[in-house]
């Protein structure tokens, strides 16, 4: 009886012993953009470590890499970055902190953007057109929709470098997945239809139009809707300038038109012809939105938009990048009252 | 500590073939006091391969960019000789800055035209010195050496016309063929550091260094060896200010440089007072 | 008034008013050999706009001016101080020295910013895109407080340049000339840049010593050629949607190689001529 106990004992205390050990060793992400980092976090949970090379108020394509980010990689034992043309200081970082297991193709390393439909795919691949990104519009963060493939992206990284945890990832992934589309569609219709149908008609930008013709019980499904996407429907159709061509999969998601930019290209100043016609569409054709990411210069924000008659609506592109958005969802909301503020006060809905 | 190393080395080794190469040539620069005809240079050199870049869309590596940096330095020096010649009317100076603005202006220009938006102006004034590759240092010290072997055959002659102009104009050198030969050796050792190091790092490394030697002395050995100490220091001290700061190279190496230069001139100031 | 018309109005307006005393200050400059001084000025006041526009302060506003305004006195002081006694050290490479390091500060510090790597693009670049009426009003006025004030002296500063050691307070027109330089550069770089604000100060007046015989026929010369170098290079900019201060500069710098080539050519033919003749 006493030996049994005593087995029972070193049994016990091992079994305490070898997991303490297991859930000792966090595994050590280290993500580009801040958004991976939560999302990462959200997924892994207590089974990693994640931090973000940049931060939510720089912008992603001028990031000078610094000494510390070689540092951050060299310890990384997975690395999350987009996968598309966004981050292109990353390789550089990547061969001098000597890590193999992060380099692109090892299982150390994740592209969020793997099997993502990209929109504003180039026709044509010339240089001197300054093709600015080759693959497609990378900004992939600003739709909810594609962050559900993010996470599940996250998930099967994770789970590549740390098979044990495989449970764990796909039960939090797919509760990080379940909670974006309730926010998203709001419940009632996630339940009815499911969150990867749902989320499919939106990213193609055909949510509102299937809603409005799909009836049950007598009543459109759109009257069903709720979340992000109800919020947004008063916008739906309206003409608003962006920045910078930031908001592509954003404006699909909620039927905004971007009706023209006004930086094109990241850093270099429009030339006066453009800036003169975008000016004048502003004026003739009533866009009162120009919407910004916040890592522009502020002042140059408002001035065309004062000069255009419309409201600058200013706001961090990830996570992170301005007080309360410190979660991927504080940042949608934040996206979705301003634009709803900004509508409001310049008199585009009620 | 062994990290900070790993990241330095290449960077390091960049700075001192520099310090060795650049500073020499500022000895001669600085007396022929031509010292914005290689800032122009530099800019030239920048511009070239931005063209060959997104006009011709070759890599900035290959052989074309060097080719097409290379060539418009040439052209650049070969444009300074006949204006000195025939157009004896207005300063030299006058010309040399108008095309160092007009050539950075086309460097500005071709980026916002043609770029994707990654080219970066700090790239072209700072170069990526915390980034310069094993290779790259490979192809400076090869024509380094190449342009170094040549200036040392022909140290007699070149060094005389440094020393005073117009004497050896007088002793019957053949000033254009001369000048030629200086002006296109600078040019290729100027097209390759810029490539490692930017325009302004390339600057300071040809000016600041020989400047300090000739506020302390002035037998060109004894120059050449505080230049080579000035620009060693403060390559030592600008990487390490770059990596435990985090700001960047390039610019930290000229802005020590810069201080190295500023103390000298108090320390020979100091020491003419007394 | 369409916005387009509107644009080309104020930019005219800016170029003629800035190009007269520009072009009068540059012969200045050329003839008394310190060309690259401008150059220093500039960098430092576009070093004291990147400080500016990363604390915060509102481009246009008076506080905006005050900080290049403090960068370029110090840039002045340190010119006048540098004069180098030393043979060895030639002023040109104290000049240039002193370019390297205010565009080094530069560089740094736009690093330092966030958002800065386009602050050291705009600075060199210029904002004339952003042109207002305020800033054209305010730099007629300005402009002409200090022709009106250099008519006035013209002879002083004449002297200043051809014959320095005749004039009575050297010191005092000399630090006047160097003020209205500053003055030029704050109202000027932040607007159009560091590289185009040499080329206005540089080129028309480049242009003049090439071709004027005398200072009046000159400075008309100048500032004709410079006005319409300018003003073609807008239109290209607009008509050819081009990168605006760069293209300016360059059509700038075009008709500067056209005016050499045309000198070069008119040289050799007076020579050739007289060889005949004598």
């Amino acid at each position: 009886m006493q030996r049994n106990l005593m087995l029972a004992g070193v049994f016990f205390v091992t079994a305490i012993f070898t997991h303490g050990l297991a859930a000792d060793k966090p595994l050590r992400v280290v993500t580009t953009l801040p958004d991976y980092a939560v999302i990462a976090k959200a997924v892994g949970g207590d089974r990693i470590m994640a931090e973000a090379i940049v931060r939510g108020e720089q912008d992603a394509h001028y990031i000078r890499p610094k000494p510390s980010f070689v540092t951050m990689v060299r310890q990384a034992d997975v690395l999350i970055d987009t996968g598309l043309d966004l981050e292109m200081w990353l390789p550089a970082v990547v061969d001098k902190s000597g890590n193999t297991k992060v380099r692109s193709g090892q299982p150390g390393y994740v592209a969020v953007a793997k099997g993502l439909n990209l929109l504003e795919k180039p026709k044509t691949f010339s240089r001197s057109e300054g093709g600015v990104h080759v693959y497609g519009n990378p900004h992939i963060t600003c739709s909810p929709v594609n962050m559900r493939t993010v996470a599940r992206n996250i998930a099967l990284g994770l789970i590549k470098n740390d098979p044990e945890g495989k449970a764990c990832y796909q039960e939090h992934a797919e509760k990080f997945v379940r909670e974006l589309d309730e926010r998203m569609f709001g419940k009632t219709l996630v339940d009815m239809l499911g969150g990867d149908t749902l989320s499919e008609l939106a990213a193609k930008g055909a949510l509102y139009s299937f809603l409005e013709k799909q009836t049950f019980e007598g009543r459109p499904l759109i009257e069903r809707l709720g979340g992000w996407a109800k919020q947004m429907l008063p916008l739906r159709g309206k003409l608003i300038i962006t920045y910078h061509k930031n908001w592509v999969y954003f404006f699909t998601l909620f039927d905004l038109v971007e009706a023209g930019t006004v930086e094109p290209k990241p850093g270099i100043p429009p030339s006066p012809n453009h800036v003169l016609a975008l000016t004048e569409k502003m004026r003739s054709q009533g866009i009162k939105i120009l919407l910004a990411a916040n890592y522009f210069d502020e002042q140059q924000v408002r001035m065309v938009a004062e000069r255009a008659g419309a409201e600058a609506v200013i706001v961090p592109l990830y996570v992170g990048g301005a007080p309360g958005t410190d979660t991927y969802f504080d940042l949608v909301d934040l996206w979705v009252s301003s634009l709803l503020k900004a509508a409001i006060n310049n008199g585009l809905i009620k | 500590m062994n990290e900070a190393l790993n990241l330095l080395a290449a960077p390091f080794a960049a700075c001192l073939l520099m310090t060795l190469m650049l500073g020499y040539m500022g000895l001669h620069v600085l007396k022929r006091d031509v010292i914005f005809v290689d800032i122009a240079l530099a800019q030239f050199a920048a511009v070239g391969a931005i063209a060959a870049h997104f006009m011709l869309g070759v890599h900035a590596d290959s052989p074309a960019a060097l080719a097409l940096a290379w060539g418009a330095t040439i052209i650049a020096s070969a444009f300074y000789t006949l204006t000195r010649h025939f157009v004896p009317q207005i300063r030299l100076e006058a010309v040399i800055g108008i095309s160092y603005a007009a050539a950075a202006s086309a460097a500005m220009f071709l980026i916002a035209k043609g770029s994707s938006g990654h080219t970066h102006i700090q790239q072209m004034l700072a170069g990526n010195l915390l980034w310069v590759q094993w290779k790259d240092i490979a192809l400076s010290s090869a024509v380094f050496a190449l342009a170094g072997l040549i200036f040392w055959i022909c140290r007699r002659p070149l060094h005389r016309i440094s020393d005073n102009y117009e004497t050896a104009a007088r002793r019957g050198f053949d000033m254009m063929a001369w000048d030629f030969v200086f002006y296109a050796l600078c040019g290729a050792v100027i097209t390759v550091a810029v490539r490692m190091t930017g325009v302004l790092v390339v600057f300071c490394y040809l000016i600041i260094p020989a400047t300090v030697s000739a506020l302390f002395a002035s037998a060109w050995f004894h120059r050449l060896l505080i230049v080579a100490a000035t620009g060693a220091v403060a390559s030592v001290a600008g990487l390490t200010f770059a990596y435990t700061l985090d700001f960047s190279a390039g610019g930290s190496v000229s802005l020590f440089l810069g201080l190295a230069v500023a103390g000298s001139a108090l320390v020979a100031h100091a020491r003419r007072r007394y | 008034m369409s916005v387009v018309s509107e644009f080309f109005i104020m930019q005219i307006m800016l170029v003629m008013v800035m190009l007269g005393l520009n072009t009068y200050m540059g012969i200045h400059i050329i003839r008394r050999g310190i060309i690259f001084c401008d150059l220093v000025l500039n960098q430092l006041a576009a070093f004291g706009v990147i400080i500016g526009l990363g604390l915060g302060i509102r481009y246009g506003t008076p506080l905006s001016f005050a900080i290049p305004v403090a960068a370029v006195l110090a840039g002045c002081a340190l010119l006048a101080v540098t004069r180098p006694k030393d043979k060895r050290v030639s002023a040109e490479a104290v000049i240039g020295i002193l370019y390297g390091i205010a565009l080094t500060a530069s560089l740094l510090l736009a690093d330092k910013l966030p958002g800065g790597g386009t602050y050291l693009g705009k600075t060199l670049t210029g904002s004339m895109l952003w042109v207002s009426w305020p800033l054209v009003l305010t730099t007629v006025v300005v402009y002409a407080a200090l022709g009106f004030f250099h008519y006035i002296f013209r002879g002083r500063f004449l002297k200043l340049t051809e014959n320095p050691g005749l004039l009575r307070h050297r010191g005092l027109w000399d630090f006047l000339f160097f003020a209205t330089l500053g003055v030029i550069t704050i109202l000027i770089v932040p607007v159009a840049g560091v590289l185009l604000a040499y080329g206005f100060m540089m080129i028309p007046a480049s242009i003049a010593v090439l071709f004027g015989r005398g200072w009046k026929a000159g400075l008309i010369f100048g500032w004709a050629t410079g006005t319409i170098a300018s003003l073609l290079g807008i239109f290209m900019s607009y008509r050819f949607d081009l990168p605006y201060g760069p293209t300016i500069l360059l059509v700038m710098a075009a008709f500067f190689i056209g005016a050499l080539v045309t000198k070069g050519i008119m040289t050799q033919l007076e020579t050739m001529t007289k060889g005949r003749a004598s």
